[in-house]
């Protein structure tokens, strides 16, 4: 459907409120009055099967009883009549529909059918559909409130679309509160034709949205989100605040990739992707969003100006926290705080002006660190004193404001009701207020993140070529054809080798003869293990023998094995035991790849080996990658400094490890429908020595 | 006159899928095929007080309907059986009325014995007595073919042999990958040279022993809150849902048609489950799931099946069902018996052998 018809949803010229209701306990009641006191201008039509008046407004009987045309409808009648409703709306000629009513698909039985009818219904009609389920919409600049919550938003410029409705008024009332303004509340309810995807689309247009907030606890299409919210947030931010990313439960995954591989790791892939911000509660939310909505996105070059030592030590550790620079003042900077501030104060980045300062002496002093070429961002903070009215100084800071547009002013006067006037007036101005320090400070790292997202460098996707795909789709329908969905460790490895990753040598034998002609074949040493598709933690079972020197210790390696699988694992398919070549093991690295239910594949980098699980040092990006995102992912770890050649450590290949990468994100891109991938360890050899896969793991879907 | 065969083979070998496989093959051929298991052990009562064997239930609901349990299995034995010694003739007397009774229109009869040639002995009732009483040929059968397992097969070949019945050759079931190359060749040799003749092997397969939802649902009294037209499906891996969903996302990607059993409340681990494509979900403790999980399970074709007892006791009771028989599950299995049996068992010179 087209987004444009989205404008009938928050800028109709006429609503129609069906359920209307004279009863003032009622929800349909509760609409008509808070639509009629936002100030709505366009035209009201009460819909109730009694007629009569409600709120001085003429009810009609039915909707096709109303005379002009119908924008927008908003449905509060009972859940069983609410697709007569439509039908009757969609012959009409009504244009959109917020319906508000409960009982569809969250109930189950018949009201998934009920739901189904609906959706059917609002497709036939080309009706614009909110709901159902939901609280309704808002927006404060046509302005409309067509929900039931107990107050209307301030005007603002930020949108908060929510999956629930509960959340809402919960925001509504604590940012009224907090002097928080929006542009447009929208709760989504069942989504069953509007979802966030077009709500993101459409609000990237919108010119009274500075910021987009996203409340949500299912992300339906996780690879389309990504596509769109990438594209979105190159125009202005998103936020997201999702409910349910940690996971209850005892850790027993079967791969490395699956240990480390948790929810949360794949929406924070996800959103570093997409360019979207993740917060962890609603307060974090809107600190992000007020500053991001007001303020340039100013890169992390930050100074602290503050009449409180303790504040400014306080703020300091704080950013440093969250990983946000202190701005390294200008020469000439230095020597005019130096010239205008006493002895006493503290010059250098955080600025303490002192207790005894005035808002003079606090004014002329953030006019100099705005005019520092090595300042973007200033954070202002204050405590009580008799010495400064907090109000004038908001008015100073305002003023000043105008004349660095270019530069972030976020403010933290921490105290109580003393500066109950000073907010109202910095928040209604469009500098962010906070009461805490911790909250300015994420403020920063708001506008810090999104300049580093707005920054990021174009991906290119490249293409590897030099692969041998026809043998790939070969050895995955020979898999297929024996009845399996695992490959054994020689057919991954076989995959490997047909994408250009160097692998051992290797030779699957079926007996004890078998095994030793391998090896002689090979050259000793060798290491034996196990082959089943059954069997993927192959030494916890006593599945592998290493450095074994002649025949008879390859003999005996290969009784012991089998033995071994029998008793521990005796539900396995034993195809024989894996000869293959002993290598010298480099630095250990892990390559993963775990195909998520909602972001598709996510692929996994870190430091390899016996140690994966300890250390947890990883870094994961959504598939498909680009060479730029695959030097990022090395980068993020701590390996990489390893590999840089860590206090005089040997460099190591860091480019053919980096050519694995791709390799991999081809591999997957022929192959989607391997669902988990780990090799473990990728042994990297010193710089021009390349790298090798020791073990590898390959689970395809099951068909 | 009909033709009895005495099929011995110990514990679950997979004797009875064997026979039921045997028999399509022979009736294909056009002879009329009846079974017969003189002595079994019963775990479950049928009607008031009469304990029946799953086996003579499943075999006489498929080919035998016109008669009784008793014509069947005449004798049934429970933990305590040593007080039939004393009666030893009426006992025989009862095999033999019963045996004439279903066999008298018969051309072949399929006896299936009770563990291995000489197991109760001690009250006449051996492998060995009744092929003696029914004039039967006794054809082997035992599991994997490790040598231990072939040692047993020989050892038995020859106390059958030298006891006087007439011996028929052995068939190994469930044979791992890795085996098959060596027992096709030099174990072969082996056997031959041992006078045993080896008539095939069947490869080891998950589904041979493997019951269906319906029989899992029978068997825990599970009430279906979805998709009963779906329980006709095989249950491969048991997994237990206790990790996170993410976690349990590998398990269930390499793991064979499992089922998983966890709680109806752990909504999310559910969905993740109904996502992964499963056979069948048990919901354990009686804790009914919310209504999405519900309408994904319909969604998806993914049987739900909610039980009484804690996640523990039902694991318990899933493995006793493993390699239980019922008419339904050897009903879905017959076309995999039956190829296989064609395509890993030389029929013919089994035919020959038997008929003479």
């Amino acid at each position: 459907m087209d987004l444009k018809d989205l404008d009938y949803v928050f800028k109709p010229s006429s609503v129609a409120i069906v359920g209307a209701s004279r009863n003032p306990e009622k929800i349909g009641h509760v609409i008509l009055k808070n639509l009629i006191n936002s100030g709505y201008g366009g035209k009201i039509y009460p819909v109730n099967i009694h007629g009569g008046t409600i709120l001085g407004h003429k009810v009609y009987k039915s909707i096709s009883d109303i005379p002009g045309d119908i924008d927008l409808m908003v449905v509060v009648v009972p859940a069983k009549y609410v697709n007569d409703v439509i039908k009757e709306a969609g012959e009409k000629g009504v244009r959109a529909a917020v319906v508000i009513t409960a009982g569809f698909k969250e109930i189950g039985g018949e009201g998934v059918e009920r739901e189904r009818k609906l959706d059917e219904l609002v497709s036939k009609y080309g009706i614009r559909l909110i709901g159902p389920n939901c609280l309704g919409v808002i927006d404060t600049y046509t302005p409309l409130n067509t929900t039931f919550a107990h107050i209307m938003a301030r005007k603002g410029r930020i949108a908060f679309i929510s999956q629930s409705g509960a959340m809402c008024t919960a925001v509504l009332d604590w940012a009224y509160e907090s002097h928080i303004g929006f542009s447009k509340i929208v709760s989504m309810g069942n989504k069953t034709q509007t979802d966030e995807l077009q709500l993101i689309e459409y609000l990237a247009d919108d010119p009274q949205t500075k910021a987009i907030l996203l409340y949500v606890e299912s992300i339906d299409n996780g690879q389309d989100f990504i596509e769109k919210a990438r594209e979105v947030t190159k125009k202005k931010p998103i936020l997201v605040l999702k409910g349910g990313i940690t996971e209850a439960g005892a850790k027993a995954a079967i791969s490395h990739t699956g240990a480390l591989a948790g929810r949360f790791e794949a929406y924070n892939a996800a959103f570093k992707k997409a360019g979207v911000i993740m917060a962890s509660d609603v307060s974090e939310l809107f600190d992000y969003a007020v500053a991001l909505s007001t303020q340039p996105a100013s890169r992390g070059e930050i100074a602290v100006l503050s009449n409180a030592g303790g504040l400014c030590i306080l703020t300091a550790d704080q950013l440093v926290k969250r990983g946000l620079k202190l701005a390294i003042f200008s020469d000439e900077t230095i020597k005019k705080l130096r010239k205008s501030l006493p002895p006493t104060a503290a010059i250098y980045n955080p600025v303490d002006i002192v207790g005894d300062a005035d808002k003079q002496r606090y004014l002329s002093t953030l006019k100099i660190l705005l005019s520092d070429p090595n300042v973007s961002t200033v954070i202002c903070l204050l405590a009580p004193t008799a010495l400064i009215d907090p109000y004038e100084l908001a008015e100073g800071i305002t003023e000043i404001k105008k004349s660095y547009p270019d530069k972030a002013i976020i403010t933290a006067f921490v105290g109580g009701p003393v500066f109950k006037r000073a907010r109202e007036f910095l928040m209604e101005h469009g500098i962010p207020y906070y009461d805490m320090t911790i909250r300015a400070v994420n403020s920063a790292y708001a506008l810090n993140k999104y300049r580093e997202i707005k920054d990021r460098k174009p991906c290119r996707y490249v293409t590897v070529h030099d692969v041998d795909n026809v043998y790939g789709a070969e050895l995955i329908r020979r898999v297929r054809l024996d009845g399996r969905n695992v490959l054994m460790e020689h057919e991954a490895k076989e995959l490997m080798k047909a994408y250009g990753i160097p692998v051992p040598k290797s030779y699957l034998a079926k007996s004890p003869i078998d095994a030793v002609s391998a090896a002689e074949y090979i050259g000793y040493p060798v290491v034996l293990k196990i082959a089943s598709p059954d069997i993927l933690h192959k030494t916890d079972i006593g599945g592998v023998k290493v450095g074994l020197r002649d025949s008879e210790e390859v003999e005996d390696a290969f009784d012991e094995i089998i033995m071994n699988a029998r008793k521990l694992a005796p539900k396995a398919r034993i195809y024989g035991v894996l000869v293959e070549k002993m290598v010298s093991t480099g630095v250990e690295a892990i390559i993963g790849v775990t195909k998520d239910l909602q972001f598709g594949h996510m692929m996994m980098f870190g430091m390899g080996g016996v140690y994966t699980e300890l250390f947890r040092d990883v870094s994961f990006s959504i598939l498909p990658i680009c060479r730029e995102e695959a030097i990022e992912m090395i980068k993020e770890t701590k390996l990489y400094h390893i590999l840089r050649g860590y206090r005089g450590l040997d460099v190591m290949d860091v480019e053919k490890t980096l050519d694995v990468l791709l390799r991999i994100n081809q591999l997957i891109r022929d192959f989607p429908e391997i669902v988990e991938l780990d090799i473990n360890p990728l042994s990297i050899y010193k710089s021009g020595e390349g790298v090798m896969a020791l073990d590898v793991k390959i689970v395809l879907s099951k068909e | 006159m009909a033709v009895p065969i005495y099929i011995c083979g110990s514990g679950v070998s997979g004797k009875t899928l064997l026979i039921y496989g045997f028999m399509h093959v022979f009736e294909e051929a056009g002879y009329k095929v009846r079974y017969f298991k003189p002595v079994s052990r019963a775990l479950d009562k049928v009607g008031p007080g009469k304990w029946v064997d799953d086996d003579v239930i499943a075999f006489k609901e498929l080919f035998m309907k016109e008669f009784e349990y008793d014509d069947v299995s005449p004798i049934v034995i429970r933990d305590r059986f040593f007080e039939y010694g004393e009666e030893s003739k009426e006992l025989h007397k009862l095999i033999k009325d019963a045996y004439e009774k279903i066999s008298s229109d018969a051309d072949i009869v399929f006896i299936e014995g009770y563990a291995s040639p000489k197991t109760l002995a001690s009250i006449n009732l051996s492998g060995i007595d009744i092929c003696k009483l029914l004039n039967a040929k006794m054809l082997f059968m035992v599991r994997e073919g490790y040598d231990k397992d072939i040692d047993k097969a020989i050892i038995w070949y020859k106390e059958v042999a030298e006891s006087g019945v007439a011996t028929l050759g052995l068939i190994i079931n469930s044979v791992p990958i890795h085996l098959w190359d060596r027992l096709n060749t030099f174990v072969k040799d082996f056997l031959y040279s041992k006078g045993i003749k080896l008539y095939g092997m069947l490869p080891d397969k998950e589904e041979f022993m493997a019951p269906t939802l319906l029989d899992i649902a029978a068997a825990l009294d599970a009430e279906v809150l979805c998709c009963d037209d779906q329980l006709e499906r095989f249950v491969g891996d048991i997994l237990v849902g206790a990790m996170r969903p993410s976690s349990a996302l590998k398990w269930l990607r390499t793991s064979r048609n499992p089922l998983v059993v966890t709680g109806g409340d752990r909504t999310e681990l559910l969905l993740t489950i109904l996502e992964s494509g499963v056979a069948g979900i048990i919901l354990t403790g009686n804790l009914y799931p919310a209504i999405k999980v519900i309408e994904r399970a319909k969604d998806k074709n993914i049987p739900l099946l909610l039980v009484q007892p804690d996640t523990y006791t039902t694991i318990n009771k899933l493995h006793k069902i493993h390699g239980r028989v019922t008419s339904s599950s050897l009903r879905k299995k017959k076309d995999m018996i039956v190829n296989m049996i064609r395509e890993n068992i030389d029929v013919k010179e089994l035919m020959q052998d038997v008929l003479g």
